[in-house]
């Protein structure tokens, strides 16, 4: 007879103390519970872009050195308008009436557009580049032409066709203020629009707001869509609503305590850290379907005994299984960025937090309800005819029926989609956070394809002199390819007055507050991180190569998208380091559960594979992986263990490796499939949802930790058994320790 | 560029009188205005907008009127106060957040409104102008103010302030 480890001395410990003082373990639940309902009113919500980069990182550094000496263009509300011909009278007298009442909203501190320039007139005065009253629709094109042809910031605002022109509008920075600002431009635009011209919000403020009501909506719509989904898998699985509503009691707590948790530790929730809630109760709701799944088989013990022992079981994979999940989390606890740091620490507390307490939850509700004559029949008669997993049975069948075959095809997809993941290169991008249809991702294309890129890089000049400056615009313009470099020399042009009588907002945006550094700017079109950061290099390559600028100090390009991108590639090298780490520890764990590292080499193979497979398609795409691609990959193989844990699991309390044969293989597959299938089903529909999810990053997360499902499945009920079965008599069956 | 800086001044004229064309020192509230006028006395006119708020004081021997007048290319803030003197006489001062300049004015009711003159030349980039204002009501709801300007010597006067207030 096998010796009892000193694990399964500890829980036997810890259930006898639940068994004999059940009254107190209804205090301690009763207080998990209080915990949850006075963190719950703290949660706060933080939809600010650039925190998500902030961190120990030379790329952040400089981009924050830069930001913090001139003003940005996070508070710049930009308005869209368009005309057939913005040259025509009657639309520019939409244009400024439209320019005219925005300045009388509350919050709207400056004015920057078309109408700011002005030229030399016939008599050697100058005059607004649109007089009044507006001349002709031939003459007023005209006076546009040749303002465009000469200045880069007309060139920024109004397009070639004069079709579509800009209007920035900085607003004040309070968040609060700030919505009531974007809401009365939003009426203002709608009110202006007509026939003479249309008027469309968009900017940095506009995408926080979406944001931000993105953030609020997907916590409570993903929470209770999971809540739902938990609740009609489970009914279906077990064939009955009261079982169903037995598995409901610890993953709600689970998900009140993972919420709670973020108000007591006064961290906000983040489209980064959203799905940690989410993530908690569908992973408890997995442990509260294997725990009852495996109450089933208790026969005719009391209800307290038989729920305890149904806990006990299922509690090593449960553990263990929550165990490599927050290993994965662990590894992000290192990252120098902020967020992935904080993502990480919560994400390992809030899930070791959130199994023990579906576990102690469960063991009291089943011990309790199982006395209850209904709920007995229920067991009873799911008992008489237990689920076997549908059409999924079919698939260990098939995978014992050519073992060699399944595991030659899958460790060749293995290596291809690793090969192809280790190509990918970092994203970000602001309109990430919007989905494909958002009428706002359609204001920002419109704006990118009609008048000028969204996408910024900056370089500041210690040397402000117009020469150097002019040298510098000269030096950047050659090396993109781009009209459209400009600084506070070519705005002010040779005009003696001209920097007088720019906006504030507007000059912060040029010159340094302490006038020691000018900054240079280059809209460009974003394509892909690694296009971005090798635009940039060249730039940097370009500025230092250019013996004019040899003694001017010019700090190197950066710009939000440029710094994005390096942090990104820089947090993804990280995820994938953490990732090979979470594998290697999930290995270790395996190896040490079952006694056995080729028990642990052979289990890795179909949880490394939807990983593999998924990141390969990501780097297929050509699009690259973002953020939240890159966490959900790691966060995904995770939670993928998990299933494996229990088929391992289920072959270890079916008396373990040694001697494991094809009949014993295809039993313990056999009783695992329903509880996967089931628990597969779960993560999928649960998970799935947030495919759907307002803010995009949160769906890319779903999409991204989805598509590991479906295949951790699949790899689980078909790769697994066949890898156990055509490695196994070449390995472990030979193992004295197997 | 415009220089938003300057000419604001013009404005605080502007704003002055929507009290006095009806009841110069009991007329209160919100008034808007909208019309036209030149940021500079040199420049052209341009399409404008002013949102004031007129608080009578001193049992109707004293008024202030605060707001925000606006062109294309910017907007600036606005004070001014205007006292009631002897017979028909009234004085007045305003300030602009563009200029940061204060303005003397004076002058005397009118069967029309009210017309005065700036006490002291307003000097712009060195050049002396005088100043006049001039205040109308074409109807019960809404008057009209017109700011003029001239340099010394010149006879004409140029239009720099054409706005038409009324209570939204």
């Amino acid at each position: 007879m096998r010796r009892p480890t000193s694990f399964a001395r500890a829980q036997v410990r810890v259930l006898g103390a639940i068994r004999r003082r059940l009254a107190w373990f209804w205090l301690v639940l009763a207080a998990l519970v209080l915990v949850a309902a006075t963190g719950i009113p703290r949660v706060t919500f933080d939809t600010a872009l650039i925190r998500f980069f902030e961190g120990d990182v030379a790329a952040f550094r400089t981009y924050d050195d830069v930001t913090n000496r001139f003003e940005g263009d996070a508070n710049d509300v930009v308005v869209l308008l368009e005309a057939g011909s913005l040259a025509d009278p009657a639309a520019l007298e939409a244009v400024s009436s439209f320019l005219l009442e925005a300045q009388f909203i509350d919050g709207v501190r400056a004015v920057w557009s078309p109408l700011s320039f002005e030229i030399t007139g016939p008599e050697g005065v100058r005059e607004p580049l649109v007089p009044f009253p507006i001349p002709d629709a031939e003459t007023m094109s005209a006076r546009i032409d040749a303002v465009r042809a000469e200045t880069p910031a007309l060139r920024r605002l109004m397009s070639e066709g004069k079709d579509a022109m800009l209007a920035v509008l900085p607003i004040t920075g309070n968040e609060a203020g700030q919505e009531a600002t974007l809401k009365a431009l939003t009426d203002l635009a709608a009110r202006v629009s007509g026939d003479a011209v249309s008027v469309r919000v968009a900017g940095y403020p506009a995408l926080r707001a979406r944001v931000s009501e993105g953030l609020m909506t997907d916590v409570i719509a993903l929470n209770l869509a999971g809540a739902l989904i938990g609740f009609a898998v489970a009914a279906l699985a077990l064939r009955s609503v009261r079982l169903g509503l037995l598995t409901l009691p610890g993953p709600l707590i689970a998900l009140m305590l993972s919420i709670g948790l973020f108000g007591h530790a006064g961290l906000a929730i983040t489209t980064v850290t959203l799905t940690l809630p989410v993530l908690a109760m569908i992973l408890a709701t997995i442990d509260s379907i294997h725990i009852l799944f495996e109450r089933l088989h208790q026969g005719a013990r009391t209800p307290r005994a038989a729920a305890l022992r149904a806990v006990r079981r299922m509690a090593p994979a449960c553990l263990a299984a929550t165990v490599t999940t927050a290993l994965a989390f662990a590894v992000f606890a290192a990252s120098p960025v902020e967020v992935i740091a904080e993502l990480g620490r919560m994400g390992a507390v809030i899930l070791v937090v959130s199994t023990l307490t579906v576990m102690l939850t469960q063991s009291l509700v089943l011990s309790v309800a199982g006395a209850r004559p209904s709920i007995r029949t229920a067991f009873a008669r799911l008992n008489a005819r237990p689920p076997r997993g549908g059409p999924f049975a079919r698939l260990p069948r098939l995978a014992l029926a050519r073992p060699r075959l399944v595991t030659l095809g899958a460790l060749g997809l293995l290596v291809l989609g690793a090969g192809l993941y280790g190509q990918a290169g970092p994203r970000y991008s602001p309109l990430d956070s919007l989905g494909p249809a958002d009428p706002l991702r359609a204001t920002f294309e419109r704006i990118e394809t009609a008048v000028a890129p969204i996408s910024m890089m900056q370089v500041a000049v210690t040397d402000a002199t117009p020469e150097v400056l002019a040298e510098v615009e000269r030096t950047i313009a050659e090396a993109s390819g781009s009209a459209l470099v400009q600084s506070i020399a070519s705005i002010t042009g040779e005009a003696a007055d001209a920097r007088d009588t720019l906006p504030e907002a507007i000059l912060a945006r040029l010159v340094s507050a302490d006038e020691s550094r000018a900054l240079v700017t280059l809209p460009f079109h974003y394509d892909s991180g690694a296009g971005a950061i090798a635009l940039a290099d060249n730039i940097d390559a370009a500025l230092a190569g250019n013996p004019a600028l040899a003694a001017v100090e010019i700090s190197p390009v950066t710009g939000l998208p440029v710094m994005a991108a390096r942090v990104v590639g820089g947090v993804l090298s990280d995820l994938q380091t953490g990732l090979l780490i979470a594998v290697a520890a999930v290995g270790g764990l395996i190896a040490l559960w079952a006694r056995s590292v080729v028990v642990a080499l052979v289990a890795l193979v179909p949880n490394v594979l939807p990983v593999a497979l998924i990141g390969g398609g990501l780097a297929l795409s050509g699009q690259g992986i973002g953020l939240a691609g890159g966490l959900a990959l790691t966060v995904a193989f995770g939670v993928a263990v998990d299933d494996t844990l229990h088929v391992l699991n289920r072959i270890r309390l079916g008396g373990g490796f040694r001697g494991l044969d094809r009949p014993r293989l295809g039993a313990a597959m056999s009783e695992a499939t329903p509880a996967l299938v089931t628990t597969s089903a779960l993560l999928v529909l649960g998970f799935g949802g947030s495919a759907f999810a307002a803010t995009q990053e949160v769906a890319a997360f779903g999409a991204t930790a989805t598509g590991i499902f479906v295949l951790a499945l699949l790899s689980d009920l078909l790769v697994l058994p066949a890898v156990v079965a055509f490695l196994g008599p070449r390995f472990y069956r030979a193992s004295p320790k197997g | 560029m415009i220089p938003a800086r300057i000419a604001f001044a013009a404005l605080l004229v502007a704003t002055a009188h929507p009290a006095a064309a009806i009841d110069l020192f009991t007329a209160q509230g919100g008034w808007t205005g909208t019309g036209s006028l030149a940021t500079s006395v040199e420049r052209r006119m341009q399409p404008a907008r002013c949102q004031v708020d007129v608080k009578p004081t001193d049992a109707g021997g004293d008024v202030s009127v605060t707001g925000k007048c606006a062109v294309a290319v910017g907007a600036s803030n606005i004070s001014f106060r205007l006292v009631r003197g002897d017979g028909r006489a009234v004085r007045g001062a305003m300030w602009s957040e563009a200029t940061d300049e204060i303005l003397q004015l004076a002058g005397a009711r009118t069967e029309t409104g009210v017309d005065m003159t700036a006490t002291e030349p307003w000097v712009v980039d060195g050049v002396d102008y005088e100043t006049r204002v001039i205040v109308r009501e074409p109807d019960a709801g809404s008057f009209k103010i017109q700011q003029l300007a001239r340099m010394e010597g010149e006879k004409a006067w140029r239009v720099i302030v054409d706005m038409t207030y009324r209570q939204p």
